[in-house]
């Protein structure tokens, strides 16, 4: 099967999800679980299987949902690069400034307490800049998932056969 | 400086946490499938490792050894990784749902992730202080990263070759990662112990 590719020929992660409502012309979506979690021993104690509230938590919207009903079952493209920008952003800017201020801290003063407080403030300014830089991208639309089509009728939505 | 770098070599590749110290193998074995996966997976867990490792370190200097808390030690290092699970989810929402509805889903597996316990633990029994603790808790963390992206890579490609049906699928994998970790205890060689 071809590689999914949004309009610009760039590879598309994807993922599967229910139509939960539509309004105002865009259409709400639920990602559905496609991880192997359904069929872990231990899928009642896990926090991935936390059930609604944490689906709930990751509804998202996309503009292009033309002839889509509440319940369909789709096929939903995130860019390769924007999960990597992303993951960038969220995780490793605040995790560099973190450590580049507390390693300055420890060469000027060599004092533990400093070094910890320089490395919260690290992280701090790293949270706040990657707050602007995720702002910039949700606005350009980079981090909002395309409909690619519905989701085909046999489609299982795990290694183990599990169905949806 | 040196002894910081030779900390994070030999935390990264001499004694990597999947393959040398065979911690955290679910992860491993469960979110290999894709690169793209691996590689969020990776970097929140780096970032949850690193940041544990600097609030264990000062909960066990600054709580547990002056009031003789210790055998506590275990109990509450498992409830800081929660907290710092949790807290980063928050952090990741607030700053952008966006972000946080491609990359959320990784957060709570790290909390049943065994290697982001067992790093803060070795730092105890390694008597790390601030710098050590937090640089060996990173290093480890790229560690495990690197091997997640390398072994997603091996099965991206196994997926597509030719394999005998007795040993298709999670049979191949583990003879791929044990391969791999043979190839990772040749590092061990250029270790000065």
């Amino acid at each position: 099967m071809a590689e999914p590719r949004d309009p610009a020929g760039r590879s598309l992660v994807e993922g599967r999800a229910r139509v939960i409502a539509i309004e105002a012309g865009q259409v709400l979506m639920e990602p559905i679980v496609s991880s192997g979690c359904k069929g872990c021993v231990s899928a009642g104690l896990c926090g991935a299987m936390a059930g609604s509230h944490s689906l709930a938590a990751r509804r998202f919207r996309i503009p292009d949902g033309d002839g889509l009903r509440v319940g369909d079952r789709v096929v939903v493209g995130l860019g390769q690069t924007a999960l990597l920008k992303a993951s960038w952003l969220a995780y490793a800017i605040p995790l560099l400034l973190m450590l580049a201020a507390s390693v300055a801290a420890d060469r000027l003063w060599g004092r533990d307490g400093i070094s910890a407080l320089c490395a919260v403030g690290g992280l701090g300014v790293g949270m706040a800049w990657s707050r602007w830089r995720a702002g910039a991208m949700s606005r350009r639309g980079e981090l909002t998932p395309r409909y690619l089509g519905p989701a085909p009728e046999d489609d299982v939505c795990n290694d183990h056969g599990n169905g949806c | 400086m040196q002894n910081y770098l030779l900390l994070m070599v030999g935390a990264a590749l001499v004694n990597n946490v999947v393959l040398v110290r065979f911690l955290g193998l679910c992860s491993f074995m469960g979110v290999t499938t894709k690169v793209d996966t691996a590689t969020g997976m990776g970097m929140a867990t780096t970032f949850v490792l690193t940041v544990s490792s600097v609030l264990t370190w000062a909960l066990e200097t600054f709580l547990l050894v002056p009031n003789d808390l210790t055998y506590l030690r275990t109990v509450t290092f498992i409830l800081v990784i929660a907290a710092v699970v949790q807290f980063t989810e928050m952090v990741v929402k607030k700053i952008s749902p966006a972000l946080f509805q491609t990359l959320g889903i990784y957060l709570p597996l790290i909390t049943t992730n065994c290697s982001v316990l067992g790093i803060p633990l070795l730092n105890v029994a390694q008597h790390h202080n601030f710098m050590q603790s937090m640089l060996y808790g990173f290093a480890s963390a790229l560690g495990f990263s690197l091997i997640l992206v390398v072994f997603a890579g091996l099965r991206e490609r196994l997926a597509l070759a030719e394999v005998p049906r007795l040993f298709a699928g999670p049979p191949i994998a583990f003879i791929t990662a044990s391969l791999l970790a043979l190839a990772f205890m040749g590092f061990s060689g250029i270790s000065a112990n």
